[in-house]
């Protein structure tokens, strides 16, 4: 995270500072005032992390081009985990003839922090009720090699362009919906020593589901499996819900019948799991 | 297969009746479905509109009448040695206008099940408001004898969920399971959009419509999750389906029931973080 203070850039300002002429603002000058890590996290839920700076015995400390440097300047804000791209917060420096100015800022990260991948990785089957349904765990890639870039960052699945079918449901018959992507959302990082990872994405029917499907259906109709175009977006610009799209991909479910398979992928056939006798 | 519609239309109603008065655009909605269970996919187009969870509970379809032969050569023609059959198909058409508070919510629902009751479709439902959700709950259906009898569903059973920290779809389970007990009609886990999530959660002789309720809330506080309780004519029971509804774009609520920072929640034997 700390790479990211150098590369802010000062878009708004309330009340902006240099209108007087005894301020000097030091929006363009940051230099890694410190380490940013993002707070304790909730699953699902963004969390925030508090900063606050203090710029000090300006060189020169006089009069320069007609401007004289405040003596000090102080910022306090907040960046939301959810996107780690925007802060906002308050600003406040003496008056000269005595007395405080302030106001308040925004700031945000120029450029913005976009995975230029997302490796999954298959991890097996659940357990329980979720016995038939496989976790995927996946990294996201940034383009600078970071391995920490994205902690704290939430992305969500939403439902793509492609092939998005689902032949196991007999529509208007079977009581199981038809398969469908959840809107889920993940916090990136929430788990220790997984700073660019998000866990986990559970792909499949429930063992319920499928026992129901092997049931009602008719031998001839298996193996019988959905495929749903899954596109992952990133969220950007504080957290007001804008995202962007970093992949997109396949998501393929299938099942055969009576104690035969059940299979799961995510994204490439290499990325897949496949499970005999459930 | 266009069987399920939605129409949005925009309506110019001139106030007043006078040229001058001001011309008002008022969005007309009109849902046009014919399903087997016309009012599940109904509720869920009018959860789109609403932007908020209807739940919604089914009647379990007995009569002859309000039953009708599996054609789709997929269905196995027998299941436990009896018949398929699946609840009558019907249409159900119905508008109304772009108003989204609580009370226009009941008004437009209770229009919904006067269309549906104008088609003659099967049983009976009526509209509930409750712990901050609305509920379209069955309360009639047509027995064996061909008369319309008064059905509770099994929703309404009080339960008990002893205290824990578990899975939201265990949660559900348990509920599912304590229901199914005392209800005497099996009440079967379907679609749960839950997977890890963990929660501590609580019921005492609670109604199970409501436990669930608030469960979602305490589960995901800044996401609308319905259900859909199914009665499934094909194995007697009814199936209960989470449907979770796309996030809002409103900034999400801080602190919730989640699990803390860095510690595998138990949901499954593959969470311990993976060495690399």
């Amino acid at each position: 995270m700390e790479r990211f203070c150098l590369r802010w850039k000062c878009l708004w300002d309330s009340q902006r500072p240099e209108s007087s002429s005894a301020f000097l603002l030091p929006h363009d000058r940051l230099q890694r005032v410190r380490t940013l890590s993002p707070s304790f996290q909730t699953d699902n839920l963004p969390g925030f992390v508090n900063f606050s700076w203090n710029a000090s015995n300006p060189n020169p400390a006089g009069a320069c081009a007609n401007v004289t440097p405040a003596p000090s300047m102080n910022y306090t804000g907040s960046v939301a985990n959810k996107s780690n791209d925007r802060a906002t917060g308050s600003w406040s420096r003496p008056l000269p003839g005595g007395g405080t100015l302030s106001g308040t800022f925004t700031l945000d990260k120029n450029p913005r922090d976009i995975p230029i991948n997302e490796i999954t990785n298959a991890v097996g089957f659940s357990a329980g009720l979720l016995e038939t349904v496989a976790q995927f765990r996946q990294q996201l890639v940034a383009g600078s090699g970071s391995s920490d870039i994205f902690k704290g960052r939430q992305v969500t699945e939403t439902t793509g362009a492609g092939p998005n079918f689902d032949n196991c449901r007999v529509e208007g018959v079977t009581s199981v919906p038809r398969y469908a992507i959840n809107n889920a959302r993940w916090n990136v990082g929430y788990y220790g020593g997984l700073e660019n990872w998000w866990v986990d994405d559970y792909i499949g029917w429930n063992t319920t589901q499928v026992n129901y499907y092997r049931t009602v259906l008719t031998p001839q109709s298996f193996p019988c499996g959905a495929q749903l175009p899954q596109a992952m977006v990133i969220a950007v610009d504080g957290s007001f819900g804008s995202t962007t799209q970093y992949k997109a991909h396949p998501i393929v479910v299938q099942t055969d019948a009576d104690n035969g398979f059940v299979h799961a992928r995510r994204c490439h056939p290499s990325e897949s799991l496949a499970v005999n006798g459930i | 297969m266009n069987r399920c519609q939605l129409v949005v239309q925009w309506t110019l109603v001139i106030a007043g009746g006078l040229a001058s008065s001001a011309l008002l655009a008022q969005k007309q909605t009109i849902i046009n479905v014919t399903e087997h269970r016309p009012l599940w996919p109904a509720l869920d187009q009018m959860e789109q509109v609403f932007g908020s969870a209807v739940n919604y509970e089914d009647v379990p379809y007995e009569h002859p009448d309000d039953l009708e032969a599996v054609t789709d050569p997929r269905v196995r023609a027998y299941i436990g040695g009896r018949p398929s059959r699946v609840p009558r198909k019907g249409t159900l058409v119905v508008a109304f206008d772009d108003s989204t508070s609580e009370p226009a919510r009941v008004t437009h629902l209770n229009s919904l099940l006067a269309a549906y009751r104008q088609a003659g479709l099967p049983g009976d439902f009526r509209v509930e408001i409750a712990n901050g959700m609305l509920y379209v709950v069955g309360t009639k259906v047509k027995g064996t004898d061909g008369r319309l009898r008064d059905l509770i569903s099994p929703m309404s059973i009080r339960v008990d969920v002893p205290f824990g920290r578990r899975t939201v779809i265990e949660t559900v389970s348990l509920i599912a399971e304590a229901v199914s007990k005392a209800g005497g009609v099996r009440v079967l886990v379907g679609q749960v959009p839950f997977a890890p999530e963990v929660v501590s959660f609580e019921a005492r002789r609670e109604t199970a419509r409501y436990a669930i309720a608030r469960l979602f809330r305490e589960a995901h506080p800044e996401r609308q999750t319905s259900y859909r309780m199914l009665y499934d004519t094909l194995v007697s029971s009814y199936m209960l389906n989470l449907n979770a509804l796309p996030p809002t774009n409103a900034p999400a609520a801080e602190g919730s029931a989640g699990v803390p920072q860095g510690q595998p929640n138990g949901v499954s034997k593959w969470l311990n973080p993976i060495q690399r």
